[in-house]
C-alpha cells in the first residue's frame, strides 16, 4: 500500500523529530505517536471539512456519495486542492506543536522513567477518546481525503508529485533540526540532558528549552501524520498504537542517538526489515509468519544494540560550531571517514529504492 | 541593605517540620573573601540553595546588587552575576571541555531559538566567547585537552574546568561550595591563592563554604559561622576562632 | 448494583495478583519493567497450552504456571537485564531493553501459539485454559461464580505468603534490604544477585498467576498483558511502587473505578462503557502529577519543587 520511500520519509520526520527530544535533550518521549495522530486527524477533518465547507456540501462525512464528490471537486481544482494541502500540513504542525508545549509542566514533575509512562498514557487516552469521538467519525474514523495531486491524470506522475513533496519536506526539517543542533540553542539542548542542574546553574532556562524543543518535535510529528493521511486518504484511531512509538524508538536507537543522520539510517533499517516482511509474505513455504517474525526482530534488535553498540550506528558527533576553527582544533569540513559513512547510508537507501522498485514490478 | 552586594535579612526555610536554616542574617561585602563555616548539617549548603534560587525562602529577603533575589529561579540569578559552584565538579560529561566553557557565558544570540539557525547573527559572538575561553583554559594551564570530553579528565583537571567555567561566566560573585574539599593540603592553598588572585585582579567577590579551617581562616576578611540553622557567631577570622560558642559547637560534633 | 460490586471484587483480586508483583520488583530493582506485560500473557497462555495437554487440576496448573514464568522471568534478568545493569546503564535504557524484551516475547508468543493452534488442531485465541472446574458454585443460598473465589482466594494467599516472606524470612527480609538500601544490604551477608533472582521468580510467578485467574474468568489473548498493563500501572502506581498494601489498595480503587464508577457515570452523564480504560488512565496520570512514586521524582532536579515561573520577574517590594 504505502510504498517504502512514502513510508521512509515519514517515519524519517519522525525519528528526527524524537530524537530532538531524546537523543538532544533528554526528554523521554514515550507517547510520540499521540502527536503523530493529532496531526494526521487535524490534517484529515481539515481537509474533508474546507472542501465541504467551500462547496456547500452537506455532512455526512461517509457514503459513497461524499467521497465521489470530494474526489470530482478535487480533480477539478487544482490550486485549492494543493492549498488545502500546505494549509493542512502547517496546521497539523501547530496544533501538535501546541498539545507537545502542553506537556512541557509534566515532564518537570516527574523524572525520565516516570515521564514515558505518563505520555505513553496520554497517547492511549488519545486514542480512546478519538474511538468516540463523532466529529471525527468515532472508530472508523475518516475517509476520502483527496490526494493533494489527485488533479493530474497520470498516476505515477501523482505519486512521484507526492514523494517529492514529502521529501522536500523532509530535507527542510532535517536540516533545519541539523542548523538548530549545531549552535550554542544545541549546546545548550545537550547541557539539559546531561545535568539539568548544572544547566540551570549556568543560567539556562531549562523549561524554556524543553517546552520550545517539545513545541518543533511535537510539530513535526504532526507534519508527518498529515503526510500519512493523505497519502492514504483516509485515517482512524487504531492507526496510533504504542507499537508506532515503539517502532520510532528502535529507530533512533539503532541508528544512534544525538544525530540526525543516524536517525534517518536507523529508520532506513527498520522500514527496510519491515518492508522486507512484507515481500516475504509473498513466499508460500517460508514457515513464520513474516509480521511476526519482524517484530521478534525489531525486539531483539533493540537489546542488541543496547548491549553492544549502545551509541547507534552513527554515534554522536561533537558539534561543530564556529567557535572550534576560532581555536584552531579544524575547519568544519567533513572528514574521509564521514565521507565514507555518508556514502555508505546512501548506497543502503539506493539499493532499497531499488528493491521496492522491482518489487512494484517495475513500476 | 541595599548597599551591600549580596544582603540576607531574615531568612528561614523548613521543610516539612524540620527548620534548616532561621533568621539569617548575613552582608557580603563587594570585593570580599567572606568565609561561611560550621559543623555538618548546620544549614550552609540549604542557605546556598536559597542564595541561588532553588529554594524560596519561608521568611526573609535577599537582595544582590541592591535589588531582590529571593525567589529568583537560579538560572535568572546567573544572569545577574550570581554564580555558584558544587563541591564534586557537575560538569557534563558527554561534552567536551570546550564546550562546557562555552555554554558559561550568559546572553547568547544564539541560544536563542529565533536565531539559533541564522549562524550569521550568532558566529561573530561565538568567536569571541572562544578566543576568551582559550584564554581562560591557558591561564589555568588547561590547554590541548579542549577536545576531549569532560568524562575523560582526571579528578583534578576536572575541578579546574569547573573553576573556569564558573570564570567564563562573567560572574561577580561566586558562591564557592567546599573548594577545597578531598585535596592535599598543598593544593588547597593554591586554590585558595587562585581565588586571591582573582579578588585582585577581577574585582570579584567571594562566598565560600569551607570546612578545613586551616586553610580558610588565612584568607577570609569576614567570617559567618552557622550551627543548627541558626547564626552562632560573625567577625574577623582571629575573633570567630576566639569566640568560645564556635568552638564548642565544633568540639561538641565530635 | 450486585453484579457491579461483585465484579468489583473479581477484578480487584486479578489486578491485585498483577500489580503486586509489579511494585515488588520496581521496589528491589527500580525497573520500570515491560517485560511484566508478557509475565501477565504467558501465564495464561502456559495454562492453556499445558491444560490441553494434560489432565490438569486448578492446583498443578497454577504451579506450573509459576514456575515455567517465573524461569522466564529470572531468563530475562539473567540474558537482558543483568549484563545492561553491570555496564552501569542508566534506569531509562533498562527500560527500553524490558520494552524489546516484551516486544520479542510477544510476537515469540504469537508464533509459537500459531504452531501449537497448527499442531494441536484447536483455535488458540481467545480460549480459556481447559482446567474442569465449574463454573459456577452454590454456597448457602447463592450462586456463586468460582472464578470470582478462586481469584480473592489465589490473591490472599499471596498476599500472605508475602507478608510472611517479607517479614519472616531471610531472604524476603534481605529483599527488603536491597530495595531500600542496596549497598548496606550487601552485609545481610546475602548476595545482590540471590536476592534479585529470587525477586523475578517472584514477580514472574504471581504476576503469571494473575494472568491465569483472568484467562480463567475471561479469556486467554496474546494481547492480555497489553490490554491491562495501564490498569495494572495504575494500581502499583496508587502503591507508590514501594508498597504492597496500597497496592492492593490501589487494585480497589482501581476495579471500583472500572465497574461502580463507569456505571454510575453513563446512568447519570450517558458516558459510554468502553471509556472504562479511560479512567485508569487518567488516574495514573493524575497520580503521577500529583504524588509521583518514589524514585519516580527523577533525582535531583524535582526533589527542588522549583516554583518556575517562566521569565518574569519578581518586582521589587
Amino acid at each position: 500500500m504505502l510504498s517504502w520511500s512514502s513510508l521512509f520519509t515519514i517515519y524519517s520526520i519522525l525519528a528526527i523529530s524524537l530524537n530532538l527530544e531524546i537523543g538532544f535533550t533528554g526528554i523521554s518521549n514515550f507517547g510520540k505517536v499521540a502527536f503523530y495522530g493529532i496531526g494526521a486527524f487535524i490534517a484529515a477533518s481539515f481537509g474533508i471539512w474546507s472542501f465541504l465547507l467551500v462547496f456547500r456540501l452537506a455532512y455526512p462525512l461517509y457514503g459513497l456519495n461524499t467521497i465521489i464528490a470530494l474526489g470530482k471537486i478535487a480533480a477539478a481544482n487544482p490550486l485549492l486542492n494543493v492549498t488545502v494541502f500546505f494549509v493542512s500540513i502547517s496546521l497539523s504542525f501547530i496544533v501538535a506543536g501546541i498539545f507537545g508545549y502542553l506537556i512541557t509542566y509534566p515532564t518537570l514533575r516527574v523524572g525520565p522513567a516516570f515521564l514515558g509512562i505518563t505520555v505513553l498514557s496520554f497517547g492511549e487516552l488519545m486514542r480512546i477518546f478519538l474511538r468516540h469521538f463523532k466529529p471525527t467519525g468515532a472508530a472508523s474514523g475518516l475517509m476520502g481525503l483527496p490526494h493533494p495531486f489527485a488533479w493530474i491524470n497520470d498516476s505515477t506522475m501523482k505519486s512521484a508529485l507526492f514523494v517529492i513533496s514529502a521529501l522536500a519536506i523532509m530535507v527542510i526539517i532535517y536540516s533545519f533540526s541539523q542548523r538548530l543542533v549545531n549552535s550554542p540553542y544545541g549546546r545548550a539542548m545537550k547541557s539539559i540532558r546531561e545535568d539539568e542542574i548544572a544547566a540551570l546553574c549556568l543560567g539556562k532556562n531549562v523549561l524554556r528549552y524543553k517546552a520550545q524543543v517539545l513545541f518543533i518535535a511535537s510539530g513535526f510529528s504532526g507534519v508527518a501524520g498529515a503526510l500519512l493521511v493523505f497519502y492514504t486518504g483516509f485515517v482512524s484511531p487504531d492507526l496510533f498504537v504504542t507499537s508506532v512509538t515503539f517502532d520510532i524508538w528502535a529507530m533512533v536507537i539503532v541508528g544512534g542517538m544525538a544525530n540526525n543522520r543516524g536517525a534517518i539510517l536507523g529508520t532506513a533499517v527498520i522500514t527496510f526489515i519491515d518492508r522486507l516482511a512484507a515481500i516475504l509474505n509473498f513466499i508460500p513455504w517460508f514457515p513464520l509468519d513474516p509480521n511476526i517474525l519482524r517484530w521478534m526482530i525489531t525486539g531483539i534488535l533493540i537489546i542488541v544494540v543496547l548491549m553492544f553498540r549502545p551509541s547507534g550506528l552513527l554515534p554522536e558527533r561533537t558539534l561543530k560550531t564556529p567557535a572550534w576553527e576560532t581555536i584552531g582544533l579544524g575547519s568544519k569540513a567533513i572528514s574521509t571517514m564521514e565521507r565514507g559513512r555518508a556514502l555508505v547510508s546512501f548506497l543502503f537507501k539506493l539499493m532499497i529504492k531499488i528493491v521496492d522498485w522491482f518489487k512494484a514490478g517495475g513500476r | 541593605m541595599s548597599d551591600s552586594f549580596l544582603g540576607i535579612v531574615g531568612v528561614s526555610k523548613r521543610f516539612g517540620g524540620v527548620e534548616a536554616i532561621k533568621d539569617i542574617n548575613i552582608e557580603v561585602k563587594k570585593g570580599s573573601i567572606t568565609g561561611l563555616i560550621g559543623p555538618n548539617g548546620s544549614g550552609k549548603t540549604t542557605l546556598f540553595n536559597v542564595i541561588t534560587g532553588f529554594y524560596t525562602p519561608d521568611s526573609g529577603e535577599i537582595c544582590f546588587k541592591g535589588s531582590r533575589i529571593d525567589g529568583f529561579n537560579p538560572n535568572e540569578t546567573y544572569t545577574l552575576g550570581l554564580a555558584r559552584t558544587f563541591q564534586s565538579p557537575r560538569l557534563f560529561p558527554r561534552l567536551t571541555m570546550l564546550e562546557n566553557l562555552l555554554l558559561a557565558p550568559p546572553h547568547q544570540m544564539g541560544e536563542r531559538l529565533i536565531y539559533a539557525t541564522l549562524e550569521k547573527k550568532w558566529d561573530k559572538q561565538e568567536r569571541a566567547i572562544a578566543i576568551d575561553s582559550k584564554g581562560v583554559a591557558e591561564r589555568l594551564l588547561l590547554n590541548g585537552i579542549e577536545g576531549t570530553l569532560t568524562a575523560d579528565l582526571s579528578g583534578a583537571h576536572m575541578k579546574l574546568v569547573e573553576t573556569a567555567r564558573g570564570l567564563m561566566g562573567g560572574a561577580q560573585l561566586l558562591l564557592m561550595d567546599e573548594p577545597a574539599a578531598g585535596v592535599l593540603y598543598s593544593t588547597a592553598r593554591e586554590i585558595f591563592d587562585y581565588i586571591s588572585l582573582l579578588r585582585k585582579e577581577y574585582g570579584l567577590t567571594f562566598f565560600v563554604i569551607e570546612h578545613r579551617l586551616d586553610v580558610l581562616l588565612d584568607y577570609v576578611d569576614y567570617v559567618y559561622v552557622l550551627h543548627l540553622g541558626k547564626l552562632l557567631s560573625e567577625g574577623t577570622p582571629e575573633e570567630v576562632m576566639k569566640d568560645k560558642n564556635v568552638i564548642e559547637a565544633y568540639v561538641g560534633q565530635s | 448494583m450486585i453484579a457491579e460490586l461483585l465484579n468489583t471484587l473479581w477484578v480487584s483480586s486479578i489486578y491485585s495478583l498483577m500489580s503486586v508483583p509489579l511494585t515488588l520488583s520496581y521496589r528491589v530493582t527500580k525497573i520500570i519493567n515491560f517485560a511484566h506485560i508478557s509475565f501477565i500473557t504467558y501465564g495464561a497462555y502456559v495454562a492453556v497450552i499445558f491444560s490441553l495437554l494434560l489432565p490438569l487440576g486448578l492446583i498443578e496448573t497454577s504451579l506450573i504456571v509459576f514456575l515455567v514464568v517465573a524461569v522466564l522471568a529470572v531468563l530475562n534478568h539473567m540474558l537482558v537485564l543483568s549484563p545492561l545493569m553491570s555496564r552501569g546503564t542508566n534506569v531509562v535504557t533498562l527500560m527500553i531493553a524490558s520494552m524489546g524484551s516484551w516486544i520479542f516475547l510477544k510476537y515469540l508468543l504469537y508464533a509459537l501459539v500459531s504452531s501449537a493452534q497448527k499442531v494441536l488442531r484447536v483455535d488458540l485465541f481467545y480460549v480459556t485454559p481447559n482446567i474442569a472446574i465449574p463454573s459456577t458454585i452454590i454456597i448457602g443460598e447463592f450462586r456463586v461464580s468460582t472464578f470470582l473465589l478462586i481469584s480473592n482466594a489465589m490473591n490472599i494467599m499471596t498476599l500472605l505468603f508475602l507478608y510472611v516472606f517479607l517479614m519472616k524470612v531471610k531472604l524476603g527480609r534481605a529483599m527488603r534490604a536491597v530495595a531500600d538500601n542496596a549497598g548496606l544490604a550487601q552485609i545481610t551477608g546475602i548476595s545482590k544477585n540471590a536476592v534479585l533472582n529470587a525477586t523475578w521468580i517472584l514477580t514472574g510467578g504471581i504476576a503469571a498467576l494473575g494472568g491465569l485467574a483472568w484467562s480463567l474468568s475471561y479469556y486467554a489473548s496474546p494481547e492480555l498483558g497489553d490490554n491491562v498493563i495501564l490498569q495494572v500501572f495504575a494500581c502499583s502506581v496508587i502503591g507508590g511502587l514501594s508498597s504492597i498494601p496500597l497496592t492492593f489498595a490501589g487494585a480497589f480503587v482501581i476495579a471500583f473505578a472500572e465497574n461502580i464508577l463507569i456505571a454510575w457515570l453513563h446512568t447519570y452523564l450517558g458516558l459510554d462503557v468502553s471509556f472504562r480504560p479511560f479512567i485508569s488512565f487518567l488516574t495514573l496520570l493524575l497520580v503521577i502529577l500529583i504524588r509521583p512514586p518514589a524514585g519516580g521524582g527523577g533525582g535531583l532536579p524535582y526533589r527542588f519543587k522549583l516554583p518556575f515561573r517562566g521569565d518574569k520577574k519578581r518586582s521589587t517590594s
